[in-house]
């Protein structure tokens, strides 16, 4: 099962990427693939939101991109976490453990 | 905070490396799909297949880079640029609007700024002077003659300065000139006699040398920045060196910096040197003479100085050292410097504001009349969906473009407009050359721009935005604009009645009759060195000499001797009484101004004895006084009694010899233009000699006179210096200039906003027209007569325009207040001025709504009805 990009929670995105980036700099590709991959194929973050999302969080100053050349010598932007991103993951981190265990209370039959 | 700066930096370069940011976009994409389809191709897919599933799943490309520039942040300022270079295509391409529309706001914000440097440097700007606020005009007061500004005895000055608490300092200050000897001709120099402790009042120091020595010093000399640079090198040994005035030596200590300015109030006025002013047991007695000017102490009120006055004149009057009837007041410097210009600035400033109303009311006008014109693309950008905040938006930049358009170009018509004001304006008034473009002006302007883009941006939203697309407009709906005409009417009609008052006012003023023929008349003053030819048995016969001298040249019909020429300050005046009278309470008689004239006087100003005879010239020295009176005096001391040659009066004069009269001449106006004649006593050369007289010339080739006085001058006495050359002419326009240029610049206001008014009511009524083609059609296809058409538009005008008008009368009777103090010879309430105003604006509006009502009874009704 695959879900589409309206299925995931809103801010969930966010973490995604920056979870993923914690690892070490990647590009919006890369993003994509790790994602997919990581979540068995269940989650297959669309074009039309990850690039926003990487915009919105270059923004906020939370990922820095820089230019790079990929192997194939094409112009790539790689996006690393910077210090503001690091604590905002922490704090983010917390509030989807939070967040899951709270609805798998719920979802637990009694 | 670092962030934050951070943060808006990176939104800034954003906006302007759109481009490369949608580039940067486009490689990262470019290389997300080459990666994807290697991916495919690397799980077996064709190349062909892995591509196209890669597209697929990369969606609508152009829809997401669009989401993408959502997502930040920037947007909104991004939207904001667009729209300004939106709205500034618009207003180019619409240049019919934005045209006049700039050109107005610039009109009334040049108007503005201009009034409100000149404003600023002659009323508002402190005296340079240190903490100028201290800084007081102290006055003698005679309370029977009315006389408020009467100059000071060294008596009083001497009482002020040892018993008043309030004063920390006291001043006296009375003109001098003396003759400056250089290489070439002798000139004149003014300067001041002046209390040692001048400087100190003003704070302000010599550049160079120590200044007066303390005490009481004699033979020292300041002398102003000008005259050691243009009369002595600027030479800075030339300290404690003497120089010579009309013969005596003086020591300079010291030289003024070149930003002093002299304070110039009461009779004083150009100054170049400071000679040391005592009072002393000789001069005690000279009776008034000084300008006194004095600093108060920190912290006392100039109510409290005036109360401590009165209470002086009181004690000097018990210790009888003082005359009934004298007072005294205070009041500070700078309105006795400025008070006399107050009146008109403050007109000029009225108007001004007026103008920049009648402006904005303009401008709405052209607004409203330029939505209109586009109310269908309005129309169909709703139906497309924009919103109305979207349009006000919109509106908002255009008001904010033209008025920030209108700021810039009228900010660069008042630098354009200062200097030329500067020449325009008469060169006596005060601080004119520190008239420049100041803060003041700038806050005028910004102000006025700001109001401006305030008003498009509002009003025609308020009123337009219900301008839904069906309504389409209607001649006899009644028309927005109509309010507008009312206030435009009212607003010109204020300016107008201003203006026909001044201009009346300067008119009567100009046409006054001065009692004398002031055409072909030449005036020069010439001071003989009183050590040499001035002495009092050598400088009659010098005189007689430079007259016969003078007569002789061709194109001189008549030569004459005055002490004091019409309309030159420092005349000298005294009380009159019946014979045997004038012992009397003093304060309380009648005052006549004293001439000494020679036998060519009465000639040269065309005066003839209405009874008696003139002086001969042979009236003897150091018998009983013989006068020439004018009428005025017979009025204020015989007034039942007509024959008055061979009776004597009472003159406090001259050891109070009484004169005999033996002639009488007609009233002439001497001391002003503005003032009615006085009572005037002329005595004789003769029998009054002096080294100083002014010449009068009448010369059939007017100034061309001038180079030949020289010499003539010369030949007789060398080494003596004339001054003050002028035409009498230019002397009655000098004393008349501020009421001329007042006059001039309000009838300029009033020339604009009449050219405002007609170009609005002509706008408003032909976009009526314009818009309402099909209906005047179907008028004139019914039937309608042209005539009524055109009667009607006319009519519906004129209602307006009389509203306006009506308004404008009543608003008028606050705004004549402010011109009230600088009126001759008219009243605020003068019916000639109103009625020419009520006319003027009423004609403006007629013409203006004539034009466009004719070409609606040019309609040609089958063309009219098919055009849509």
């Amino acid at each position: 099962m695959a879900l589409s990009k309206s299925d995931l929670l809103q801010g969930t995105l966010d973490l995604l990427i920056l979870q993923t980036l914690q690892a070490g700099p990647l590009h919006g590709w890369g993003i994509s693939r790790h994602i997919r991959e990581r979540t068995r194929e269940v989650l297959n973050v669309n074009q039309g939101s990850l690039y926003p999302a990487l915009y919105r969080l270059e923004d906020r100053g939370v990922i820095a991109g820089s230019d790079s050349l990929s192997e194939q010598g094409r112009r790539v932007r790689v996006y690393r976490l910077t210090a503001a991103g690091r604590k905002e993951l922490a704090t983010e981190h917390s509030l989807w453990r939070q967040f899951a265990a709270a609805v798998e209370l719920v979802l637990k039959p009694a | 905070m670092r962030g934050l700066i951070q943060g808006l930096r990176r939104r800034l370069l954003r906006i302007f490396r759109r481009h490369r940011i949608d580039s940067q976009l486009d490689d990262e994409l470019r290389f997300h799909i080459e990666s994807e389809t290697a991916a495919h191709v690397a799980r077996g897919l064709s190349e062909h297949e892995a591509r196209r599933r890669a597209l697929a799943e990369m969606g609508g490309v152009e829809r997401w880079r669009e989401e993408v520039r959502d997502q930040r942040p920037t947007h909104a300022l991004e939207i904001l640029l667009r729209d300004l270079a939106l709205s500034f295509r618009a207003l180019r391409r619409a240049s019919a609007y934005s045209i006049p529309a700039v050109a107005t706001l610039a009109l009334g914000i040049a108007a503005l700024g201009t009034i409100a440097s000149l404003t600023s440097a002659v009323l508002l700007r402190p005296l340079p002077y240190h903490e100028p606020g201290r800084l007081v005009a102290l006055w003698e007061r005679n309370i029977q003659r009315n006389r408020d500004r009467n100059v000071v005895s060294p008596i009083v000055l001497d009482a002020w300065r040892t018993r008043s608490r309030t004063l920390e300092i006291v001043t006296a200050f009375m003109p001098s000139s003396q003759v400056w000897q250089g290489r070439g001709n002798p000139e004149r120099v003014f300067g001041a006699e002046v209390s040692p402790n001048m400087f100190e009042l003003l704070g302000r120091r010599p550049m160079l040398g120590p200044g007066f020595s303390p005490g009481a010093p004699t033979g020292e000399v300041v002398i102003s920045h000008s005259f050691w640079t243009q009369r002595l090198g600027a030479d800075s040994s030339i300290i404690s060196r003497p120089i010579r005035l009309s013969g005596g030596s003086y020591s300079v200590v010291g030289v003024m910096p070149n930003d002093f300015v002299p304070v110039e109030f009461g009779w004083m006025s150009h100054q170049d040197f400071w000679l040391p002013f005592n009072v002393t047991a000789s001069n005690m007695n000279w009776g008034r003479f000084l300008v006194v000017g004095g600093r108060l102490k920190p912290g006392a009120t100039l109510d409290a100085l005036n109360s401590e006055l009165s209470g002086i004149s009181a004690q000097l009057f018990a210790e009888k050292a003082l005359a009934e009837g004298w007072d005294a007041h205070a009041l500070s410097l700078v309105d006795e410097m400025t008070g006399s210009v107050k009146p008109a600035l403050l007109s000029l400033a009225l108007a001004s504001l007026l103008l920049l109303a009648l402006v904005l009311t303009n401008t709405t006008l052209l607004t409203l009349a330029h939505l209109r014109q586009r109310s269908p693309d309005r129309a169909l950008r709703i139906a497309l969906g924009a919103t109305t905040a979207r349009l006000r938006g919109e509106r908002a930049i255009t008001s904010t473009l033209l008025g920030s358009a209108g700021a810039v170009v009228g900010t660069l018509l008042t630098l354009l407009a200062i200097p030329l004001l500067v020449r325009l304006l008469p060169p006596d008034l005060p601080r004119l050359d520190s008239v420049r473009f100041d803060v003041v002006a700038v806050a005028a302007i910004v102000a006025a721009a700001l109001l401006s883009t305030a008003v498009l941006a509002l009003v025609p939203a308020g009123t337009a935005s219900r301008d839904l697309p069906h309504q389409s407009a209607r001649l006899t709906k009644r028309s927005r604009g109509a309010w507008l005409i009312v206030a435009e009417s009212s607003l010109a009609l204020v300016l107008a009645v201003l203006a026909s008052l001044t201009v009346r006012s300067f008119d009567r003023l100009r046409s006054v009759e001065m009692g004398f023929d002031p055409s072909d008349l030449v005036a020069f003053r010439v001071a003989l060195d009183a050590s040499g030819e001035g002495s009092t048995t050598r400088a009659p016969i010098v005189f007689d000499r430079l007259v016969a001298r003078l007569r002789a040249l061709p194109g001189i019909d008549a030569v004459g001797l005055t002490s004091v020429r019409p309309f030159r300050a420092g005349g000298s005046a005294t009380s009159i009484a019946p014979l045997g009278a004038g012992a009397s309470d003093r304060a309380a008689l009648p005052v006549a101004d004293v001439r000494i004239v020679d036998r060519g006087y009465f000639d040269a100003l065309s005066m003839t004895a209405s009874s008696g005879r003139l002086f001969s010239g042979n009236e003897v020295r150091g018998q009983p006084p013989l006068a020439v009176v004018n009428e005025a005096l017979l009025r204020a001391i015989w007034p039942a009694e007509p024959n008055a040659v061979g009776r004597k009066f009472d003159l406090n004069m001259y050891d109070n010899v009484p004169p005999e009269i033996i002639g009488v001449v007609r009233d002439v106006r001497l001391t002003s233009p503005r003032l009615a004649p006085r009572p005037t006593v002329y005595l004789s050369a003769a029998q009054f000699p002096s080294e100083v007289f002014d010449v009068i010339v009448r010369s059939a080739i007017g100034v061309a006179v001038v180079p030949m006085i020289r010499p003539a001058v010369t030949a007789v006495a060398p080494g003596t210096p004339i001054y003050e050359f002028a035409t009498l002419g230019s002397i009655i326009a000098e004393s008349t200039a501020r009421e001329r240029v007042t006059a001039f610049l309000l009838a300029f206001f009033a020339v604009a906003a009449l050219l405002l008014v007609a170009v609005g009511v002509y706008g408003l009524f032909a976009g009526e027209v314009a818009r309402g083609r099909q209906e005047i059609g179907v008028r004139i296809a019914l039937g309608e007569r042209s005539t009524q058409l055109v009667g009607s538009m006319l009519a519906r005008a004129m209602v307006r325009a009389g509203a306006g008008v009506l308004i404008g009368i009543a608003a008028s009777v606050l705004a004549t207040r402010a011109v009230r103090g600088m009126l001759y010879g008219v009243l605020p309430s003068d019916t000639l001025s109103h009625v020419a105003a009520v006319s003027v604006v009423l004609a403006t509006a007629f013409v203006a709504t004539l034009l466009p009502a004719m070409q609606a009874a040019r309609v040609d009704p089958v063309r009219a009805l098919r055009a849509d």
